[in-house]
């Protein structure tokens, strides 16, 4: 097994640990609210989700929500005689008018809460529907350079879903954490020019809470180039981590092929941030994280690889972290990098999702 | 539902306007800098007043297709118009409430409502739309006796060009909802609790009497926002800095909330230089029957082209092809 340098990290204060919080859900006369059994099948409107590219984006969202340590899983079938609002059956369509109330999508949640010599909590239907009208332009095709955050214009279908799934489990929005129950659409997986929605460790480790650990076994870690940068109201904001000095400074900036990259020297040292998130059942210890520099933006073991770290992992917490890195001195000048890492890269865990393992930031190297 | 086509027309220039096509909050016709903007908030709604929830009726309104959705008047009575006009009291009407007899819907991001909140509420569309605030949940501030919170109970923490600035842990008070327990009478007409009865073998009469002792009076919701396990010491990574801003205030800004005088005198200098004119709002009435059109699931637009990625050089073609080969996992063999 090869040897695991391991970095030290420039120790910094948390800013935001005195009042932190983590996924939120409701309660009512007390107790959870949340479905019956384990399973809720979701029937799509076969006119708004016609078979092939739509329809697989779709199916690519419910996947999405469903890639978690939990028991709970959706289904999706094709809905027939037309869509409704609580008519016992969960829909989802897509629609436009003052039925979304100006949003890009919304969900529709049905639950029954009363006492009759007892208690009698839980949800009965969710209906999601997603904005066709504009202005509001989806994409449904996992191509980074479709969406807006990466030189595109188009909003991801998957994120979205993912998203209002969410709500259909009952979770409810966050704003304190890195979180798919915040601004969705800045909460996503990129390696290379594939672009994938997942459901993050926070949204994971709330339906664990609502709805029991997987009685299978169930690993994943992953790392993003995404972190929280802030709230409002109840929803999260979130950015791409950055590149700094050694110091946590500031390096300036260019575009690398449509992206933001950082303009870096030869031989320097530099600090490379990216969110280390666990999804899956339990803690995972001595993970092997390798740090790498490509001449593209698909970073994977093939790469050369610069640094190693090893840390444990648990669910319960986004751990946006920087590492210290040299930049190699023999890379070509005036050239466009990509610093990444793998994480897992001995291949230790066996993991329900791989392709959550490795990501970039872009570089300009001077 | 009858629509208004100007206010429909004006929305749809709203959105337009503010979404930037894409970067709302997904219940949200916008993002977080444009919805908390009070000069957008002013300059749309047709009524800005400050009042407090008098009452809170629930109903079931007719859909098209024959199902019923529950809807909820709201009745404030007003304790100053800030824009438009009002008499001292006015009802608005929002999608999603209590069915009365333990059935419940919400549409995620439109705002409820308990009696005694205080608010000040941008309106605009009462009737006409789902939920008749400008941009839905950014169309209501709260207010307690500290100051002024948004729609979801965090703290307006600062006052920026124009902008209501609102972060944080919502008050307590904020995260709880309570409705009305369900009448004996509606509640036994919940064929869930007829099954019970009937699986129970016992004339209903008989339980009206134990179900109004001991039932609890109300049925109360709580927002709760987990707490995240305390570090544990195993966690030897190390955490970045704290969130940076993305293009807002600094972090240093007050815990809040801001006052509600501070606010409201914001809020009227804004109102006064409002180039657009407030069309009048009228009051529901909670007595006459709702009819709502039924849902329409609609086809998706084109399916958008792929845009071209810079061409592949041998390399990444290779590395591409090995990735593909691996399911995408990263760790790819060295041969």
């Amino acid at each position: 097994m090869r040897t695991i340098n391991k970095l030290l990290v420039a120790c910094c204060a948390l800013a935001f640990a005195a009042d932190t919080f983590a996924y939120s859900y409701t309660t009512c006369l007390g107790e959870k609210l949340k479905w019956d059994s384990n399973s809720k099948s979701l029937r799509a409107s076969s006119t708004s989700f016609p078979a092939g590219y739509w329809r697989t984006g779709l199916q690519q969202a419910v996947d999405s929500a469903n890639l978690n340590p939990s028991n709970f899983r959706y289904g999706l079938v094709t809905d027939s005689g037309g869509v409704g609002l609580s008519n016992g059956q969960s829909e989802v369509w897509g629609g436009t008018g003052s039925i979304l109330s100006g949003a890009p999508a919304i969900a529709y949640s049905n639950w029954t809460c009363y006492w009759f010599f007892g208690n009698h909590v839980h949800m009965d239907e969710v209906d999601v529907i997603f904005d066709y009208g504009s202005p509001w332009k989806w994409t449904a095709d996992q191509v980074k350079t479709s969406l807006s955050n990466y030189t595109g214009s188009l909003r991801p279908l998957q994120t979205t879903g993912t998203h209002e799934f969410g709500h259909g489990l009952k979770l409810n929005h966050v704003n304190y954490e890195y979180n798919i129950m915040g601004n969705d659409f800045e909460h996503i997986h990129v390696n290379g020019s594939s672009a994938r929605a997942y459901l993050g460790e926070d949204a994971a480790d709330g339906i664990v809470f609502l709805y029991g650990a997987r009685s299978s076994a169930w690993e994943d870690v992953g790392l993003v180039h995404w972190k929280y940068s802030g709230a409002s109201g109840e929803y999260s904001d979130h950015t791409k981590t950055r590149v700094y000095t050694s110091t946590g400074g500031s390096l300036s900036t260019t575009t690398v092929v449509g992206e933001t990259g950082y303009r870096v020297n030869r031989g320097q040292v530099v600090q490379l941030e990216l969110s280390y998130e666990n999804m899956g059942k339990n803690t995972q210890n001595n993970i092997g994280v390798g740090y790498y520099i490509s001449t593209n933006d698909i970073i994977t073991t093939l790469d050369r690889r610069i640094g190693g770290a090893s840390f444990n992992l648990s669910r319960g917490d986004v751990h946006t972290a920087k590492v210290t890195l040299t930049i190699p001195s023999d890379l070509t000048a005036n050239t466009n990098y990509w610093i990444g890492a793998v994480i897992d890269e001995d291949n230790n865990i066996s993991e329900a999702v791989e392709w959550n393992n490795a990501t970039y930031i872009p570089l300009r190297v001077q | 539902m009858v629509f208004n086509r100007s206010i429909l027309a004006r929305a749809a220039t709203l959105v337009a306007t503010l979404a930037c096509g894409l970067a709302a909050h997904s219940h949200s016709t916008v993002g977080s800098d444009e919805g908390g903007n009070l000069a957008q908030l002013v300059e749309h709604s047709n009524l800005v007043l400050v009042g407090s929830v008098a009452r809170v009726e629930y109903r079931r309104a007719e859909m098209a297709d024959g199902s019923a959705l529950p809807v909820t008047f709201v009745t404030y009575e007003v304790a100053e118009v800030l824009r438009g006009e009002s008499a001292k009291s006015i009802t608005l009407r929002f999608v999603g409430g209590s069915d009365g007899r333990g059935g419940f819907v919400e549409a995620n991001g439109v705002p409820q409502f308990q009696p005694g909140e205080r608010d000040i509420l941008f309106v605009e569309g009462n009737g006409e739309k789902e939920c008749p605030l400008v941009l839905c949940e950014w169309g209501r501030y709260r207010l307690n006796e500290r100051g002024v919170y948004n729609t979801h109970g965090s703290p307006v923490r600062a006052l920026i060009k124009g902008e209501a600035i609102a972060r944080g842990r919502p008050d307590e008070s904020f995260l709880t909802l309570s409705y009305p327990a369900p009448a004996f009478d509606e509640l036994i007409q919940n064929p869930e609790v007829q099954a019970q009865i009937k699986q129970m073998g016992i004339d209903p009469e008989s339980l009206r009497a134990r179900y109004e002792a001991d039932a609890p009076k109300e049925i109360v919701f709580t927002r709760a926002l987990e707490t995240p396990t305390p570090d544990t010491g195993k966690d030897q990574l190390v955490k970045s800095d704290g969130p940076p801003a993305r293009g807002g205030p600094p972090d240093e800004i007050s815990e809040g909330p801001v006052t509600f005088e501070l606010f409201t005198a914001q809020l009227k200098s804004l109102i006064d230089v409002a180039e657009r004119k407030p069309e009048p709002v009228r009051s529901i009435d909670v007595d006459v029957p709702v009819r709502l059109p039924a849902p329409k699931d609609l086809a998706p637009r084109e399916q958008p082209a792929v845009r071209a990625s810079p061409s592949a050089s041998a390399q990444e073609r290779a590395e591409l092809e090995a990735l593909r080969k691996q399911d995408n996992n990263p760790v790819i063999p060295r041969k």
